[in-house]
């Protein structure tokens, strides 16, 4: 029988990845505990601030309905990375097609990005990189954010991913290639 | 460190939520959406609830079930009376000897004339004697019809036979009758039609020839049934007819009435038809004892219905209303939905 004590339950606990659990989890202290690494995550992969909330919003509240089976509180950050890894490739595709369409917007207002210690140059950065990215297919996109932006090890990104080591190797190289192959030569 | 390896690792030290206020905003956000997905699940679900009434009503209204086409139910206060419905003009009262059924075969009188006696019944078989007037027989069962010297035995057929002088008329509405008499022997099938003559031809018989005066000598009624007779009573019941076709119900009641005193199966029949003649004479003081006669002797014989009907219009016409109204509660009584219950209570009443 599970214990009925939610509340004493501390999100410093909550968060320690190695923390044996057994205890009933509400959806707000999973919120709280979880919520900086998933909106981390969600930039990174989208590459742009104004969607994070959104895809925030839409891990947490999927989550929300799946947490009665989340039984070990070392598995919630892994579990709610696949979720997000998931959403995020949902809207990836859907702004490619806008792009291919012509009418994904392209007003920069991705440099408005969420970071206090980031100068300007910083930004304009971070925005070039992820116009590049916005070029790549969405699941080798993915793949190479995981490797190289989330520095996940290959086994993970698979597993993230839904494919075979192979193919995340394959995909992770392919964009590596493309992003070198436009770097401007100084 | 390219301008590459720059941005990417400019890109992994972005974090959203690093603001603590921005962590509380979405954390919030969180909170109201998880209240809307909730009001979305519980609209969604009554919603469901709805369409799921409206169609389970919408089919049982199309199946036609009474509770759905059923008028609403007044509700009336307390101590109020509801207003009584609508009465339907009372009909007129029906024939008492409308038709009767006996061994699964329907009998049906065609003129108030008709005497029919049942001499025999089963479960499936009716033997009949058609003394006069017609009958109109349909039935499953097998049927023998008996008129002079005229047999018709018919099985699941609708038939009529209609007694005249000296003459059956059979036509067959259904099926096929056997139709025999001494030498003869014919099959008419539905829509066929037959006359044959009920006595023997003058080669057969002392009778006269056609043309010449019907009227038969009946011999005295103290003469008919004596001890050493064939069949007494059977000889007083043709006496009896003769008489009446004469026009002498005087002298058919007295051999009816004589043929009563004799100990026979066919006694009820016999009682009732002197009770039809007394009431037909007049005497309808007489007619009523001679009808609850019938009904007392064969308790449950097939007139049993009949003679207690009868027996209440004889009243009613002997102008004995607390009898005749006595008489009528028996009978609605015992036959509630009974074949004379709307004649009863119409003669229950007149009689005042």
């Amino acid at each position: 029988m599970r214990a009925a004590t939610p509340t004493a339950l501390r999100l410093a606990e909550l968060a320690r990845a190695d923390h044996e659990v057994d205890v009933e989890l509400t959806s707000d202290q999973l919120f709280r505990a979880h919520a900086r690494f998933v909106a981390s995550l969600a930039y990174r992969l989208l590459g742009r601030s104004d969607e994070v909330d959104d895809l925030v919003q839409d891990v947490f509240l999927a989550a929300q309905r799946s947490l009665a089976s989340l039984r070990a509180k070392d598995a919630a950050r892994a579990w709610l990375a696949t979720i997000t890894v998931r959403k995020a490739r949902r809207r990836l595709r859907v702004r490619r097609l806008w792009m291919t369409i012509g009418l994904d917007r392209d007003d920069g207002s991705e440099l408005a990005v969420t970071s206090h210690e980031a100068g300007p140059y910083t930004m304009t950065l971070i925005a070039e990189l992820f116009a590049r990215l916005d070029r790549i297919p969405t699941d080798q996109r993915i793949a190479w954010t995981l490797r190289y932006l989330q520095n996940e090890q290959l086994d993970v990104v698979a597993a993230r991913c839904g494919c075979s080591l192979a193919t995340v190797k394959r995909r992770i190289e392919a964009v590596s290639a493309q992003l070198e192959a436009e770097e401007p030569r100084r | 460190m390219n301008r590459f390896d720059f941005s990417r690792a400019a890109a992994r030290s972005v974090d959203p939520y690093g603001d603590p206020s921005a962590l509380e905003v979405a954390a919030a956000r969180f909170a109201r959406a998880r209240v809307r997905q909730q009001t979305t699940r519980v609209g969604l679900l009554v919603t469901a609830v709805v369409v799921a009434g409206i169609a389970v009503g919408w089919v049982e209204r199309s199946s036609g079930s009474d509770a759905a086409i059923a008028p609403p139910i007044a509700v009336l206060p307390v101590g109020a009376k509801a207003p009584p419905p609508p009465r339907a003009p009372a009909p007129p009262a029906p024939s008492p000897s409308a038709w009767l059924r006996v061994g699964g075969t329907d009998v049906v009188k065609l003129d108030d004339a008709t005497e029919l006696e049942v001499t025999r019944s089963g479960s499936d078989s009716a033997q009949l004697q058609l003394r006069a007037g017609g009958v109109r027989i349909a039935g499953g069962s097998q049927v023998h019809l008996t008129t002079g010297r005229v047999d018709i035995r018919a099985q699941r057929a609708v038939f009529s036979a209609q007694s005249h002088d000296r003459t059956l008329e059979v036509s067959v509405e259904h099926g096929t009758i056997d139709l025999a008499w001494p030498g003869e022997h014919r099959q008419l099938a539905a829509g066929a039609s037959m006359t044959v003559s009920t006595v023997a031809s003058p080669s057969e018989s002392a009778l006269p020839p056609v043309g010449a005066p019907t009227v038969e000598e009946a011999p005295p009624a103290e003469e008919l049934g004596a001890p050493g007779a064939r069949d007494p009573v059977e000889e007083l019941l043709r006496a009896a007819d003769a008489s009446r076709r004469n026009g002498d119900t005087t002298a058919a009641i007295a051999q009816l009435r004589r043929a009563t005193e004799l100990a026979d199966p066919r006694r009820p029949t016999v009682l009732f038809t002197l009770g039809k003649l007394l009431l037909g004479a007049g005497r309808a003081d007489e007619a009523a004892g001679v009808f609850a006669e019938a009904a007392a002797t064969d308790p449950h014989g097939l007139l049993i219905e009949d003679s207690l009907a009868r027996e209440i219009e004889a009243w009613a016409a002997a102008h004995q209303p607390e009898r005749a109204q006595t008489r009528a509660r028996a009978y609605l009584a015992r036959y509630p939905h009974g074949l004379f219950r709307d004649a009863v209570i119409h003669w229950s009443k007149t009689s005042r």
